[in-house]
């Protein structure tokens, strides 16, 4: 299908308002940050016109803790071994399902499982190869557990026979986001202290007061609770639009209930899980506020040690580096995840 | 793929969507330390004297024609008792716009951006020397700030300011541990309550701050606060990775309220903090270790696009004015530069710094450094940053 030549540049002046709004506020300052990654610091911020690779040999610099003990290597394998089963065993499931090469499902798992492990090694370390690979695991396990949440809820909404039912449901899922996030992460912190109505619960079921807040868990939990409504949306328009019929035929025909999940259900789902999961990890992977109020600054992520160096740190070169990095690694992601999958249909 | 069955719902989706992701991108804004608000109850407004109640411009309002009618004035969060602006307004006529920041960085980057359009503002004695190298500030007209000769000779002429060409101190404090009374058998005396020795883990906390927390790992070390040797600081980054896995945070905004409610029971903190978690909670008690501590300033400034200098210089002199200047610290629990102050603070004032153990004596004082920050102690934001990436 060809359409006449005028027409074609007809449509690419179509283009300019927002190809100029673009490179002016994205295309040129990720230039700028990548100049300002090669120069030189200035107390009180800003930077100084002498070239260095100072920064960037500071982003890969490898730590100066050297604590690990074999304790810490047996449980980063143990977690490593863990995390592989989590992930390959339902990716191996679903590629069965869909005819896809069950050996990549299980690479997938193997790596996810690899990062799991190094991140629990690195949590010693104190470089910045540590902190990003803590953000990407972190936002992982939020996408894992968004989706285990999410499914079974947007099944149930979705059988509603109402309408009226179903958007209530749906509005419902939106109403806390309607509050500012900001005093919804404090309302969490109140729930998660020492001296909050969760310990306050446990001490009086006669155990002792634990330390939930500023420890990953928070941070995941924070994660989880922040990114849920954007994995429950897509997959919900995926699940409303899927053929019922298919469901109810594949049942028909003898199918386990197990099988029209993997081999009926879950590939007519799949465009709502990737745009769900891309959309949990992007979100989660740039958290500032959960790991800051969450976190009591000891479980940062990247977006934290961009403020510090923007801040107080007063080292532009160096966050500009971990910016440049950062979307770099955010960008090949979304490759990865969006970018080779040409059925995807993101409406 | 199946097929698509168009359903009305899914403009609602997509509304719901939008709206999140802009619910989203709105609120998850700058201010994520937002400072205690509840721990800021309102402190003695005490006896303040006699402060004529004059329609006309009165003698401590400068010359009438060249005031302005209102002022942008940039201050830390709640550090001014709001009575001394409309005092100042009442008296003077002069409305002031108050805007705060909680992070000095924040106030030199809000004055580096340019026509910010405030006149007068209030930041730490190092920013004083960071905003002075980078030609932000404009020198003081001291005959417009006759007040200034009330001015404590031990808190003038300091390293960040010589001179004070530039700046005039506002209120000044300590920093060192405060702790919940109750919690501790012995009194802590020593930095080690919080590093290597701290009986309290998940219920303590560090300030986050570069200067002071590495500076407090230094001085657990036996170093000093300014010390830039790397080996010092080798040990100072592994002591503070040891303390990260015990204490609660790292925090700078939430620890008044942590310390008034038992939250924590132990903190590094500023002197002024103690006070004020003291009057939510009369356990807390303050001290400066042994090993020393550090003591801080903050000061006027003007900057050099300040839109209205002489406004600025006229409430600062008000500022400055021994009534106004006690009704300021009482509320603040800092101590005051200005001479002429202490014979007005109110017994209530008295009472919390006797208590909680704010009085500087001059044996506490010779354990007292100012940090300084400049290009030769970078050092330290590196170390804080390794800190703040380790796990």
């Amino acid at each position: 299908m060809s359409a006449p030549a005028a027409g074609k540049k007809y449509h690419r002046r179509l283009l300019l308002p927002g190809l100029s709004w673009i490179s002016l506020t994205y295309v040129i300052p990720s230039i700028l940050i990548v100049v300002y990654s090669l120069l030189t610091p200035q107390l009180g911020g800003g930077v100084v016109w002498d070239f260095t690779l100072d920064a960037w040999a500071e982003v890969f610099a490898s730590g100066s803790r050297s604590n690990i003990g074999w304790q810490t290597v047996g449980t980063a394998l143990v977690f490593g071994i863990l995390a592989t089963l989590v992930v390959s065993i339902p990716a191996t499931v679903w590629a069965r399902s869909v005819g896809r090469s069950e050996h990549r499902a299980l690479a997938f798992g193997g790596v996810f499982g690899l990062l799991v492990a190094v991140n629990h090694l690195a949590g010693g370390y104190n470089n910045y190869s540590a902190v990003f690979a803590r953000s990407v695991v972190w936002s992982l396990w939020a996408t894992v557990i968004c989706v285990v949440l999410a499914l079974p809820l947007v099944v149930f909404i979705s059988s509603r026979e109402s309408r009226v039912a179903k958007n209530a449901l749906l509005v419902a899922v939106m109403i806390p986001f309607w509050t500012s996030m900001l005093v919804r992460t404090f309302a969490i912190r109140f729930l998660l202290s020492n001296t909050g109505p969760l310990n306050n619960m446990i001490e009086s079921l006669g155990f002792e007061r634990q330390v939930f807040l500023n420890t990953r868990f928070a941070v995941v939990l924070g994660l989880v609770y922040t990114a849920l409504p954007f994995m429950i949306l897509p997959l919900y328009a995926a699940v409303e639009r899927s053929d019922r019929a298919q469901l109810d035929a594949a049942r028909d025909l003898g199918a386990r209930p197990l099988r029209v999940f993997t081999e009926v259900f879950l590939p007519m789902v799949k465009p709502g899980l990737i745009v769900g999961s891309t959309m949990v990890f992007v979100l989660s992977v740039a958290q500032y506020l959960v790991p800051t109020l969450l976190g009591g600054g000891k479980t940062n992520m990247i977006a934290n040690l961009l403020d510090l160096q923007f801040g107080e740190a007063f080292n532009w070169p160096l966050g500009a580096a971990v910016a440049a990095l950062f979307s770099l690694v955010t960008i090949l992601s979304l490759y990865l995840v969006v970018g080779r999958n040409e059925e995807l249909d993101l409406a | 793929m199946t097929s698509r069955k168009r359903t009305r719902i899914r403009p609602l989706i997509a509304f719901l969507l939008a709206f999140g992701l802009i619910a989203a991108a709105c609120s998850s804004g700058d201010d994520a330390t937002e400072p205690t608000k509840d721990t800021a109850s309102t402190p003695t407004t005490a006896a303040t004297g006699s402060t004529e109640p004059s329609a006309a411009v009165s003698g401590r309002c400068g010359d009438p024609a060249r005031l302005g009618d209102s002022i942008n004035f940039l201050n830390w969060a709640d550090y001014i008792d709001e009575a001394v602006l409309e005092q100042f307004e009442e008296e003077c006529g002069v409305s002031v716009t108050m805007e705060t920041h909680t992070a000095n960085e924040e106030a030199i980057a809000k004055i580096q951006a340019g026509n910010s359009g405030f006149s007068l503002v209030i930041v730490t004695d190092y920013a004083v020397g960071i905003m002075r190298s980078q030609d932000l500030l404009q020198p003081l007209d001291l005959t417009e700030i006759p007040n200034a000769k009330n001015l404590d000779p031990a808190q003038m002429d300091l390293y960040y300011d010589p001179g004070n060409v530039y700046s005039l101190p506002y209120q000044y404090s300590t920093t060192g541990i405060a702790y919940d009374e109750t919690a501790f058998e012995a009194p802590p005396t020593s930095w080690s309550a919080l590093y290597g020795d701290n009986q309290y883990c998940g219920q303590s906390s560090l300030l986050e701050d570069q200067r002071e927390t590495v500076g407090s790992a230094l001085l657990y070390l036996g170093y000093g606060i300014n010390e830039t040797d790397p080996a010092a600081h080798e040990q100072a980054l592994n002591a503070l990775l040891e303390a990260k896995d015990c204490i609660s945070a790292f925090d700078s905004a939430n620890f008044i309220g942590n310390l008034a409610s038992g939250e924590v029971l132990i903190a590094e903190s500023w002197g002024f903090a103690a006070g004020i978690a003291y009057l939510d909670n009369p356990n807390i008690r303050y001290v400066i270790p042994e090993e020393g501590g550090f003591i801080w300033q903050d000061n006027f400034v003007i900057p050099a696009d300040a839109p209205d200098p002489y406004t600025a210089h006229v409430f600062t002199n008000y500022m400055l004015e021994p009534d106004i200047g006690a009704l300021i610290t009482e509320y603040t629990f800092g101590y005051t530069p200005n001479a002429l102050v202490p014979p007005l603070l109110s017994g209530d004032y008295n009472d919390v710094i006797e208590t909680v153990g704010l009085t500087l004596t001059d044996e506490i004082r010779d354990r007292l450094d100012y940090t300084v920050r400049d290009d030769e102690h970078a050092i330290f934001a590196k170390t804080w940053s390794d800190v703040m990436a380790g796990g």
